[in-house]
């Protein structure tokens, strides 16, 4: 069993207080906290401006908002939910879990750890403040397609300066963790005998090394053609605007990949414990996850089959794309066979992570149909689109999260959250969930087009369906604010295993717990590994 | 540090070499990716 430690050293033990606390802490447990509150403010600025999208789609014609405003929340939302909501939140989890998870002391570099999360707040002032500018905020998607991100204010300058600090918060975050599971794992902990979340995150952080400095590349091209007179993108002067869309996708596939392969890890971390058994084809899920990341950056014109692409380049992003149902599918049996005869219960945590299961799994078919080519002429730029990557993202990869905080709560806070009301919000946000998208399927079958403020009158019941499902799930992550709220401040004792079925090294020090975890590093063993070496 | 050999430093002044190293390495790739984009955007720019 590997060894528990809790010490508090003395020279640890004149922490600031107050604001000064979290300005300048280095410990990677207080800057997994910033990160997680900021993701979380984040996530009710960017549902509210889903909430403005669909009270104005709630009835046909301009109610609410002009078509001006209305292509600014599109956009705002967007930018704000990727970068602001979900990519932190996984950040946030990573510094929190990740030290505790390979029994390291801390993450490798402090100090730009700090960096890193205090980037953010700024970057998103930068961003939410355009929305005051007199040009108001940019209102051409969150891809920024030229030339129509060309045509709008002096705002973008702002944007792409946001996006930029965004970038490097997130390349500092990525650096941070791969220098630290590739040096500072406990003696015993192999490759091959660390947690899948870590694996998955490994994966992810190289995948944000290999594409922001693409954005960033793609960004800085688009800020030198709307000032500098450059014509990189712009027909007129001899460029291309498709160029733009081939670099875009180049970095916005993978980035599908960066918000959804943490995901995976925290659903492989939860459904062996309320399984109580160990992760079933642990190796196999290893491979599939370095699978789907190469296989992310050989797909990305499937965004954009309708510019008109040589036929072989069509069939050849086709293919691909339908090539990564095969790891995916593995992953998907394998959590299946983990269930499999397993004494199974069925805590918020595993119902969050089966409701991921699920859900994603509908996401994911309806890329596949995207990815037919001919099909997807008629499913571009429709509702189809827009359902299809809610189903990823929203029962994808905020279902996996909020999984992941109810699980690593109690470890956290040193309390159990409010399990009836976690059951609650489980089952509200499913079912308002599927209300909120399932119909945008039939709406963009039926050929809406997304990114309007009004529609054509026969669109008008679905659209009413997916408002108010939108209202209901949206109000009811109100009651997630709560729950978590109501557990910081106190509840049952959590014991120092949590869950019944747990294994893994954070689970050997106590909940709440300590600022200072793993001074001596553990010894790891088949005991307490995840997963021992001779199985797979 | 290696992801092919499994090894890792079992000291600290080779545990904060081998972080060094790899943070550099990692930031090097990141400036030759953006580089080539902006280089060719700024050699395009002063050559037109």
């Amino acid at each position: 069993m590997s060894q528990e430690t809790t010490a508090h050293h003395d020279d640890h033990d004149h922490h600031p207080t107050g604001i000064a606390r979290w300005l300048f802490t280095t410990n990677h447990k207080e800057i997994g906290t910033l990160y997680l509150v900021f993701s979380l403010i984040m996530f009710l600025i960017g549902g509210a401006m889903a909430l403005v999208i669909r009270a104005e789609l709630f009835a046909p014609g301009l109610q609410l908002v002009n078509p001006e405003f209305f292509n600014q929340m599109t956009t705002m939302h967007a930018l704000v939910m990727i970068f602001g909501a979900v990519m932190p939140a996984f950040v946030g989890l990573a510094n929190w879990m990740v030290p505790l998870m390979i029994g390291a002391p801390d993450m490798a570099l402090p100090r730009m750890n700090n960096w890193s999360f205090w980037i953010l707040p700024f970057a998103f002032t930068l961003l939410l403040a355009t929305l005051f500018m007199p040009s108001g905020a940019p209102a051409s998607g969150w891809t920024l397609y030229p030339p129509l991100s060309l045509q709008g204010g002096n705002s973008l300058a702002f944007v792409i300066l946001a996006i930029h600090l965004m970038g490097i918060s997130s390349i500092m975050g990525a650096i941070n963790i791969i220098a630290t599971i590739l040096n500072m794992r406990a003696p015993g902990m192999t490759l091959l005998r660390m947690p899948l979340f870590i694996w998955t995150w490994l994966i992810t952080a190289f995948l944000l090394i290999a594409v922001m400095p693409v954005l960033a590349g793609a960004v800085t091209m688009l800020l030198t053609d709307r000032f500098f007179g450059t014509s990189f993108f712009d027909a007129a002067g001899g460029g291309d605007p498709v160029l733009y869309q081939h670099i875009f996708w180049f970095f916005g596939h993978p980035e599908v990949y960066i918000m959804i392969l943490p995901a995976f890890g925290i659903v492989s971390e939860i459904i062996p414990t309320f399984s109580r058994k160990r992760l079933f084809g642990y190796t196999s899920m290893v491979y599939a996850t370095a699978s789907i990341a190469f296989l992310s950056f050989i797909v990305w014109a499937h965004h954009m089959f309708t510019v008109g692409m040589p036929l072989g380049a069509m069939l050849f992003f086709m293919y691909a794309t339908m090539l990564i149902a095969v790891p995916t599918g593995v992953k998907i049996f394998n959590w299946i066979s983990t269930m499999w005869r397993g004494s199974m219960t069925f805590e918020t945590p595993m119902l969050f992570a089966l409701g991921f299961l699920v859900l994603f799994t509908i996401g994911g078919f309806s890329g596949l149909m995207l990815a037919i080519v001919p099909a997807d002429f008629q499913y571009h730029d429709s509702y189809f689109v827009v359902a299809h990557f809610h189903y990823v993202l929203v029962t994808g990869s905020v279902f996996a999260i909020m999984a992941g905080v109810y699980y690593w709560l109690p470890k956290w806070t040193g309390y159990m959250y409010d399990e009836k009301l976690g059951k609650i919000h489980f089952w509200w946000s499913t079912i308002w969930v599927n209300v909120l998208f399932f119909p945008q399927h039939y709406l963009g079958l039926a050929g809406m087009p997304r990114r309007i403020p009004d529609y054509a009158v026969q669109f008008t019941e679905f659209n009413m369906i997916s408002s108010i499902g939108g209202f209901m799930f949206g109000f009811g992550q109100l009651l997630f604010v709560y729950i978590i709220w109501k557990c910081a401040r106190g509840g049952e004792k959590a014991t120092a295993q949590v869950w019944e079925g747990a294994r893994g090294l954070e689970w050997t020090v106590p909940s709440p717990a300590p600022l200072h975890t793993f001074d001596t590093p553990p010894v790891v063993d088949d005991s307490v590994a995840v997963h021992k070496d001779n199985l797979s | 540090m290696s992801l092919l050999t499994d090894k890792k430093p079992d000291n600290r002044s080779d545990r904060r070499r081998s972080i060094i190293r790899t943070a550099l390495i990692l930031a090097a790739v990141v400036l030759v990716i953006y580089l080539s984009f902006i280089g060719q955007a700024v050699l395009t720019y002063f050559g037109s």
